[in-house]
Order: structure tokens, then sequence, then C-alpha cells
């Protein structure tokens, strides 16, 4: 008995070393946040994104503005230059905006915000602008930054 | 009693091993999981091929991962040639729970309104526009709607004060796009307006953006 629970220790801590690490971790999506309240035109962004974050692999970006209502509201994306890439406007609670044919040294060369904007005349409205980055470890992945 | 404290030891051994082992969860930095179908379409290129996995202009299984739209619920409202070339999809999906959306495709980027699409009115709509934010460095806009079956016609006031006249399809969608020439001129979209088959105004809603 006191040999046989030394050879199970042994035997688990030896499958804990054989699983591979984050086997499943092969997809992530990682996703900054702005909260806040919007007065009547008033926008917001969430904090810039890290375009040199060192295991993304992927060229796919998301803006959402979350928020209560009807009003108009818009999800961008946005460069360095604050230049808009792509926005979406709808009055649905949920807008959505997403770019996805940039190349890689192109996404990597952008700077990203997810933003949002009230553009009801009167009222202020919490919101929730969001930023997702689609991250893998799929064959070929991690591409070095260069 | 020295067997008994072996084995407690060994026991708090095992444990520790077997809480190690689930909490090397590997969505420790993530908020959601995609099934292996779909991050093969969604990783990008080594080379600097552009990365729209399935074809510009087109809601792809992956787009449509990332947008959270439920498969089996996405039709397609219509296909529209886009001014520069490529096309836009025009598309109507569900998110779990049930949120409608009104999803646009085109232009190298996915769009989608969800959530009470049907509030202000009969038609509902989602602008998706390239460049910005201020009109003279857009390259084009979207006007996108879907409309309630009491809806025969839509028109859209541009800021000119002309009125356009947007086919609605059989779906009873519609696309009308505004391109950079006529952004630079100043006539971008300011008013949708819709009537019934009547003719009477049932809707009218300020297309214009806040400054």
């Amino acid at each position: 008995m006191v040999a046989s629970v030394p050879r199970l220790v042994a035997l688990i801590a030896g499958l804990a070393l054989a699983l591979p690490p984050s086997a499943a971790a092969v997809y992530s999506e990682v996703v900054s946040y702005a909260r806040g309240y919007l007065a009547p035109g008033q926008g917001f962004a969430s904090y810039t994104d890290d375009a040199t974050y060192p295991n993304w692999c992927t060229a796919i970006w998301m803006a959402e503005i979350d928020k209560p209502g009807t009003y108009w509201a818009t999800a961008a994306l946005i460069a360095p230059d604050g230049s808009w890439m792509r926005s979406y406007r709808g009055t649905g609670p949920r807008v959505s905006a997403i770019v996805s044919s940039l190349t890689v040294t192109g996404a990597r060369a952008y700077r990203k915000k997810a933003y949002g904007k009230n553009s009801d005349p009167i009222w202020v409205y919490a919101a929730t602008a969001k930023l997702g980055r689609y991250v893998s470890n799929n064959p070929g992945c991690p591409i070095p930054v260069v | 009693m020295y067997r008994v404290l072996l084995f407690a030891v060994a026991a708090v051994f095992v444990g520790a091993i077997a809480a190690a082992l689930l909490l090397q969860s590997p969505s420790r930095d993530r908020p959601s999981a995609r099934p292996p179908v779909v991050r093969a379409a969604l990783v990008a290129r080594r080379n600097d091929a552009r990365t729209s996995p399935e074809g510009d202009g087109q809601l792809s299984p992956a787009l449509e991962q990332a947008l959270r739209l439920d498969p089996a619920s996405v039709r397609t409202l219509g296909v529209y040639a886009a001014a520069r070339g490529g096309r836009f999809q025009v598309s109507y999906g569900r998110r779990p729970g049930g949120v409608e959306c009104l999803v646009a495709v085109g232009y190298g980027g996915a769009g989608s309104s969800c959530g009470g699409l049907f509030a202000l009115g009969p038609v509902a709509i989602l602008e998706t526009a390239g460049g910005g934010p201020a009109p003279r460095e857009r390259s084009d806009l979207e006007v996108v709607g879907l409309a309630r079956p009491n809806v025969a016609r839509v028109a859209v006031v541009d800021l000119q004060g002309h009125t356009r006249w947007p086919v609605l399809n059989a779906n009873h969608a519609f696309l009308l796009e505004f391109d950079a020439a006529e952004f630079h001129a100043g006539a971008g979209p300011a008013e949708l307006v819709a009537y019934d088959s009547s003719g009477a105004e049932i809707m009218r809603l300020d297309l214009s953006e806040p400054t």
C-alpha cells in the first residue's frame, strides 16, 4: 500500500507533464472595454490596443458598441492618426464593426479602438465600447513581430 | 499511524496536481472559445495576401461566429454590386436568445445592428461607411434597410434635398450607396421616409449624423 501510493503520484505527475500545456488554448478573443456614460452627441473609445502583441496571428478585428435604448450608435475601428478604417451605424442596441481584409502587416501597422457615440439629442446613456481581437495558435502562428 | 500520515500527504499531493490541472484552463484570458472549424477560417496569412478568408462581400462562417449569429437563422436578403467593385451582401440573422440582427458585408468589412430592429418604425436601418469620421474623408457610405411587409416604398433624401428611391427587393431589403464623389459634393443621407401601399407616409427617420 505504501509503495503503491508513490507510484500513483508518479503516474499522475507524469500525466501532467505529458499533457500539452494549454492544449485547447489555440483560439482566443481578447477584449478591451470602455464603459461610461455618454452625453448627447458625445463619443468615446476603448483604450488604444497594442498592435505588437507577440502571439497574435489574425487580422480580424471587431469593435462593438453595446448600449440601451434605440438611438443611433456607431461602431468604428480607428487608425492611429484618428482616421476611421470602417464604421457601422444602426438603431439596434448592439452595433458591431469588423474589418477582415487587412493584411497581417497592415493590421499590425494600425492600432485600433472601438468607438461608440450617443446620437440622442436629449438623453444620457450608459454604453460599452468593446474591442475584440482574435488570437490563435494555429499552424504557422505565432508570427514573429518584426 | 505512519501509514495514515503518509497516505494523507500523498492525498494532498494528488489533490494539488488535480487542482493544477483544472486551473490550467485554456480560457483564462478569453471570454469565449470557438470551434476548431472556425479557427481555421479566422487565421491570417503569413504573407501580405488579403486575409478575407472566403471572399469579400460574403457572410462567411467565420464572420457569423464573430458576430455571434446562429448559423441556422441566417438568410441572405440581397446581394448588390458595389460601386468600387466587389459586392455587398445583406443578411438577416439571430443571436442565441433570439436577438434579431441586420448584417452587411462588403468593402473588406462586416457589420451588424442587433436588437430592436424595428423600434423606430417599420424599416430597420444599418449604415456602413469606409473612412471618416469627417464626411470629406469618407470613401463610401451605404444605407442598408429591411422593411416590414406593410412598407411599399422607401425614399432617402440626401443633404442637398434630392430624393432617391432605392428598390425594395422580394425580401423587402434595399441598399443605397453614396460614393466618395457624392460625399465630397455634400450628398450624404439626410432622411429616410417610408410609405405604405396607399402612398401614406408611415415613417420618417433622421439619417443625418450629429456634428
